[in-house]
Order: C-alpha cells, then structure tokens, then sequence
C-alpha cells in the first residue's frame, strides 16, 4: 500500500523491576525524566507520533512482576524491548526468561523472525559500578538471532532516540511483511436458498 | 442490488448496461428537492437510521467470533426489539406470538367513547385508580419535590440508576431546566479540534474529548484505536490501553464484561471477534440500546470489510491496525454514530419509516421497478428522503432492517455517494443477508414518479394537530408490528432543535425501556415528568408512543391516542408498504 498513513504500532518494554523501563519510556515520549522511583502498577500506556514514514508509535510499557496481565497484555505486540540496568547482572540474567515468557504469551506466528530490541541502560553510572561489559550483552543478542543491542540512560537521554528508532524501524518492518490483501470476492449465490444466507424466509 | 461475478474492482462500466434498470433511486436532498423548494429543507432532516437486527449477529458467530466471545441474545431477552424480516409480510406469524395475551379489538375502535373508557381503565392498571400515576417510574426518585412531579431526565435517571443512587451529576446538566433551549447538546458533535505541533493546547483538546456526553471508541483485542467518533488514535489510545486490559482481563477469566456504570456515565462493551466496541455515554441510554448501536457499528464494519476479511487479517497478524483497511469509510461510522447520538426512532423501534403515498401511486413505482428488473437482480428500493418509498423483493428474501440501515446511512450520508450525482456502483455487503460477500449497489436517478415522490417529501409528516385537530399531543410515533415499520409525526416546531429532538428522543427511549423490561405485560404506561406526559400504548398489532405537555389531562392524552390509532388505521396502505412487490 503506497499510502502515508500513520499506523500504530504496539511496543512493550519487559525487563525487571527497577531497570528503568517507564524511566526509558517518559524520556522517549515527554523528554523527562525523574529521579524518584514509584513502581509501575499493571501497565503504563503512552504514545508518540514519530516520523518513521510519517507513523505513529505506540508504546506499551510496565509490567514488573505483577504478573497479572497476561495474554492481553502481550497479544498483537508489533515490538518487543527487553530492558536490564548494566549495573545488575541479576536484570541481565533474567532477559532470557523475559524473552521466553513474551513469545510464550505472544505466541507469535514466527517466533523467529519476532522483531526484539535489547536495551543495557543506566551507562550513567560510575564505570566501577558496571556489571554487564558492551561485549557480553553483544554476545547474548547474537545468540538470541542478532537482536540489535542499544546502551542508554534515561536520565541524561543517552542513545534513548535513537534505540527508539530502530524499534520503530523493526516493528514497521514486520507490519510490512505481511500485507493484507487476498480475494473475498466470492460471488454470493443469491439464487442458492440451501446456503446459509440469514434471512427468516 | 445484484450479484455479480466480476472482481469488485471493475467498475460499472463493464456491464453495467445491462443492469442500469436497477434502480434504487434516492430523491437525493442535494438535488431535486432543495432546488425546488429552498425553504423547506426541513422536511430533509436527516434520515433516520435504520435499525440494527439484533438477531443477525448469530450468523456472525461462526466466523470471527473467537472461543468466548459473548453470544448476542438480545433478541430473547428483548423479544419487544426483535426485528423481522422488512418487507416480507406475515400478519399472521405476528400475532401468534403475542396470541392470547391481549385481545383489544384494535380494528374496530367503535369509536371515542368507548375508547377512551378502555384506555382509562389500562392506564391504571394496577390501581384502577389516581395511583397510576403515582405508581409510575417517577415515585421513587429520591430529589423528587412531589412525588409525581419530574423532567425528564429525572425520571429517566430515577429508572436507570438504582434507586437512591446519588445523581447531583445528572441535575446540573442544562436539560433538567425544561424550556432550556440552548443546551450544550448542541456542540455534542462538534469536532474537539487537534492538538497542534507543540502541544500547547492538548488540555484544551482533551477538555473538550471529556465534555462530549457520548463516545463511540472501536479497538482491536490487542488494544489498538480503530475508530473513535470524537478525537484521534493519539489522544485516545492511553484510554484505549486501559479499556483493553480492563475487558482482557475478564476474557482471561472467562468472562465477559458487558458495561459498568461510573456515577452518570454508562460504559457498555460490546466483544465482536478481533474487535471490541466500547459505548460511553452519558445521555441515560439503556444498556440494550447502546448494545443495539454498536452492533450497527459493528455491521458497518463488516459491510465495508466481509467477515471473512476481517477474520483473515486478524488470524494473520493480531497486531493488524485496521484502520489502514477502513480508511474512507470512517464516515459512515461517524453518521451512523451520530444518528444515535441524535437519537432515531428507526432504531429504537427496529423498524423503518415509509413515505406516506397513496397506494396507487406506491402501485406504479413498484410495477415500474418489476417491469426494468433484471435477472439477477437481488432487491430494488425506491428511497427518499430516509424514507421508504418502495421495495420489490425475490420471494425468498427480505431484506434486514439492519442491512437497510446500513444502505440509508451510505446512500444519504455518504458525501462520495451524494457527490457522485445520478449514478454509481457500489460493493457492499449485507451482514444480515450474507456477511461473506459483496453485492453491487447501483443507484441512479429516476423520472418516472419522482414528482409524486417530491411532493409528498415536500409535505413532510404530519403534525399532531393535523391528524387530531386541537390535540395535546406534541409527537407521536406508531410502528406497526407486523410491518416492521412506524410512522410518526413532525418534530417542528416542537422538537426541531437537536437538544429537544434527543430529549424527545430519550423520553421515548425511557417508555420503551419501561414496557419492554423483561417480566412486563405492561399494556398502557403513563408517565408524567416536570415538562411532559408520556404514554406508550403497546397491543400485538402496533405500539405507540406519544408526548404531549406537563400538565396534559390523561383523559385528553388517551383520546388522542385513540384517535391516531384510528388514523394510521385509516391511512394504513399509505403509511406502511405492506409487503412490497414480490418476484
């Protein structure tokens, strides 16, 4: 379709609590960030009009381990961001697991070809505190299907633009891999009175 | 109509020789008529939608619906909404089903007297006395000064909310004053503007989205905005967001959310397949009413899509943004929506309104159109005005009321079809009929008893007073059972602004509601609020409704009454097409 029409797209941002997830999402979408941690509770939902191809993004964030969503929350995802803070190995151990419940709950016709993008954030901090080098976290994203791998901070808008662009890049790819199309234009029989045609005559 | 073999991308053109007869001819208002008479464009006020069909829906439920999604049964627990099938006349297999539960000799009104004596004795039914009234859905309102002294959206509320549920929300609306004629309602439809580049307005732009009373919001079970009559996708979707993990979270567990209520505002939820529809309004419709509008949306969609296209994109791909696939249509969503929020009897009643022309005449136009038909010709209608003026029909089929509300609504909403001019083809499908294909609507203008047609456009309907000269009725509407369709008089000058005509509109809605309750036999109810009277009089041959003043003596309303039963009685096979020209 050559058309220019916005689209919206459905992005969720897993990854364990405290890595910075809505921290990510707030500075992507309102250029803010804050340093006062308040969990998110269920699920954050916020948008943004990008010019991707003059498209509309849509994100869905949140979920900690308030597992309380489910299938609703992940069905008909465009983009998956899994997110670990590189000054807790614990949040990077756990990207797997996050990655394997999303493509459960998704359940993604190819699981394969699913678009993810991994985001090592807080490179803020002191270089002493770093948990995760830029090669491990490298060497996971190749395993996993080379998923491209960005590392940010929120709190100083480091990179977030741009990680947010290749999520965008990536979603709208795979909403283009599938255009609709097709032919339902069947002839309807209006003579066939056998055929279920809803009429009470 | 017609079915056709052909691609739907082909244009009329191709055969279209051979089917120009076909003739479903529109007395388009931006055309003949205005230019005949400039002054009465009143009378082309916009159509009434026709009504959903309830019933329908069944048949969608073998193609898209996923493993529990809520099965539409609106016809069994409303059997007083269940519409049939339009045309196709049946006397018979009307009154058999109400057989035995009311044997009002409605045909042979002798004549006042003993009319008015009949209507008194049901208009207390349980009192047989003055407690009637004061029995009435009015009593129990807890802000009630008098007991039997109400406006009303006072009384509407008092039988929609549960009773002593705090409604200070509902009094400071402007129509709890009766003669206010300028109420906010009128910027009901206005558009909320757009947020500009820097956003420095989106307070304003989401100030004015929350004071609209009535949302439309369509969204895809993964949460994506499709539609939304007031706003856009961007400021809309955190709402969406939350709306879809609010009704997910009941279909995770197995259950269905059908509405809540929060204060004065109603949410019902309707969960179609891929898609949920989602009506939030604060105009005290019933839960039944604002299901039977997102049906109609609903259909609209599929009329536009086919089910087994709309099946098709979802299975493939859950994230599908439909409003790609949509897009030109979002109009018709919007007219459709509106004509609720307007209010329409035509869906209220489940049925549609005729053009009211002598038989002889409705006799030539049919014959006209059987003797162009061609072969596979499906349905030809002579509309106008929103109105019908013919129908000639194969004998096996009929059409659904809710198909036919979805032609009116293209034919006199749709700018492209009005701009179009005289002719044009289009693909569409009727849910109701067969929700898998396209049939091709092909319109065109006609000259043969366009004069007569103009003519009775030009006279507009009756006014209460024409019917039964110094009547308190202000408005009436009659449907007859069998017919599917009603009758009703003029809204001027009573009811000719919008806020008037929806509060007209929802005092109809409130007697509907109240006769139609389920465990009702109520026969004659009468209702007396702060600016009206109501009374709905309902036998296995017709309902009526009718609305006259605050202080209408009861006496005088049941004579009326009487007495337009006794007309449209009259007047039968000029108001109503009484089965249309079969082939």
């Amino acid at each position: 379709m050559a058309s220019r029409k916005k689209v919206m797209l459905k992005v969720i941002i897993l990854g364990d609590s405290g890595v910075g997830k809505t921290s990510l999402m707030n500075q992507y979408v309102n250029k803010k960030f804050s340093g006062s941690y308040k969990a998110t509770i269920g699920a954050d939902f916020l948008t943004k009009e990008v010019l991707v191809d003059d498209r509309l993004i849509w994100d869905t964030a949140g979920q900690e381990r308030f597992q309380s969503l489910g299938v609703a929350f992940y069905r008909g995802a465009d983009c998956c961001v899994l997110v670990y803070d590189v000054n807790n190995s614990k949040s990077f151990e756990a990207l797997d697991s996050w990655r394997d419940e999303f493509l459960i709950q998704a359940s993604p016709r190819d699981p394969e070809s699913f678009p993810f993008v991994v985001i090592g954030n807080k490179i803020d901090m002191e270089e002493s505190k770093r948990m995760i080098s830029s090669k491990r976290a490298m060497t996971f994203c190749q395993s996993k299907g080379n998923i491209p791998y960005f590392e940010t901070s929120a709190k100083e808008a480091v990179n977030v633009e741009q990680a947010f662009e290749v999520i965008a890049r990536s979603a709208l790819a795979q909403e283009e891999a599938e255009e609709y199309g097709g032919d339902y234009t069947d002839p309807i029989n209006i003579h066939d009175t056998t055929e279920r045609d809803g009429c009470a005559c | 109509m017609e079915s056709r073999d052909s691609n739907p991308s082909k244009t009329s053109s191709s055969d279209g020789d051979a089917n120009a007869r076909l003739t479903d001819d529109h007395g388009s208002s931006s055309k003949l008529p205005t230019r005949q008479s400039p002054d009465h464009n009143s009378s082309f006020e916009s159509p009434p939608p026709l009504p959903p069909r309830p019933g329908t829906l069944s048949l969608l439920e073998d193609g898209g619906a996923a493993p529990g999604t809520p099965r539409l049964n609106a016809s069994a627990a409303h059997p007083g909404l269940q519409s049939r099938a339009t045309t196709a006349v049946s006397l018979a297999e009307i009154s058999q089903s109400d057989k035995g539960k009311e044997a009002l000799p409605v045909r042979s009104l002798p004549g006042t007297i003993r009319a008015k004596a009949s209507l008194s004795h049901l208009a207390t039914p349980r009192g047989g006395s003055d407690t009637g009234d004061s029995a009435s859905v009015t009593s129990y309102a807890p802000y009630s000064e008098s007991g039997d002294v109400e406006n009303i959206f006072g009384s509407l509320a008092s039988s929609e909310l549960e009773t002593g549920q705090e409604s200070t929300g509902l009094m400071q609306f402007p129509e709890f004053q009766a003669d206010d004629m300028q109420d906010d309602f009128e910027s009901e439809l206005e558009p909320v503007g757009e947020i500009n580049e820097g956003g420095e307005n989106e307070d304003l732009v989401l100030a004015n989205w929350k004071a609209k009373r009535k949302h439309y919001i369509i969204l895809s079970a993964a949460g994506k905005p499709i539609w939304t009559r007031h706003g856009d996708g961007g400021l809309i979707s955190t709402y969406v967001g939350i709306i879809q993990t609010i009704i997910s979270s009941y279909e995770e567990s197995k259950d269905h959310l059908k509405g809540f209520t929060a204060g004065d505002t109603k949410f019902t939820v309707l969960a179609q397949g891929p898609l949920y529809l989602v009506a939030i309004s604060r105009i005290l419709e019933s839960d039944t009413q604002l299901k039977l509008q997102l049906e109609a949306l609903y259909m609209q969609i599929l009329s536009t899509l086919t089910l087994p296209a709309l099946t098709h994109l979802f299975s493939v791909r859950p994230s599908t943004d439909l409003k790609r696939p949509l897009q030109g249509s979002e109009t018709l969503l919007s007219t459709l929506a509106d004509s609720f929020t307007k209010g329409s009897p035509s869906t209220l009643l489940s049925a549609l309104e005729c053009l009211k022309i002598r038989k002889s005449h409705r006799q030539i136009i049919n014959n006209t159109l059987l003797k162009t038909k061609v072969n596979k010709l499906l349905y030809g209608l002579v509309v106008a005005g929103g109105r019908l003026v013919s129908v000639v029909r194969p004998k096996k089929h009929s059409l659904h009321p809710g198909d036919l509300q979805l032609l009116f609504n293209m034919i006199f909403e749709a700018e492209a079809v009005k701009a179009g001019g005289g002719e044009s083809w289009i693909p569409v499908c009727l849910p109701g009929f067969n929700s898998s294909g396209y049939l091709y609507m092909y319109q065109m203008e006609k000259n043969g008893s366009i004069k007569i047609i103009k003519e009775a456009i030009h006279k507009g309907r009756p006014s209460t007073t024409d019917i039964v000269p110094g009547s308190v009725l202000h408005h009436f509407v009659y449907k007859s059972r069998a017919n599917v369709q009603f009758t009703m008089s003029s809204y001027e000058p009573e009811f000719s602004s919008i806020p008037r005509r929806r509060r007209l509109i929802s005092t109809y809605n409130n007697l509907h509601a109240s006769v139609h309750a389920k465990h009702t036999h109520v026969k004659v109810h009468h209702c007396i609020t702060q600016s009206s009277s109501s009374f709905a009089w309902i036998t296995p041959v017709f309902e009526l409704y009718c609305v006259a003043g605050p202080h209408a003596n009861r006496n005088a309303l049941a004579q009326s009454a009487s007495k337009i039963v006794q007309w449209v009685q009259k007047e039968e096979e000029r108001l109503f097409i009484i089965g249309g020209a079969v082939f």
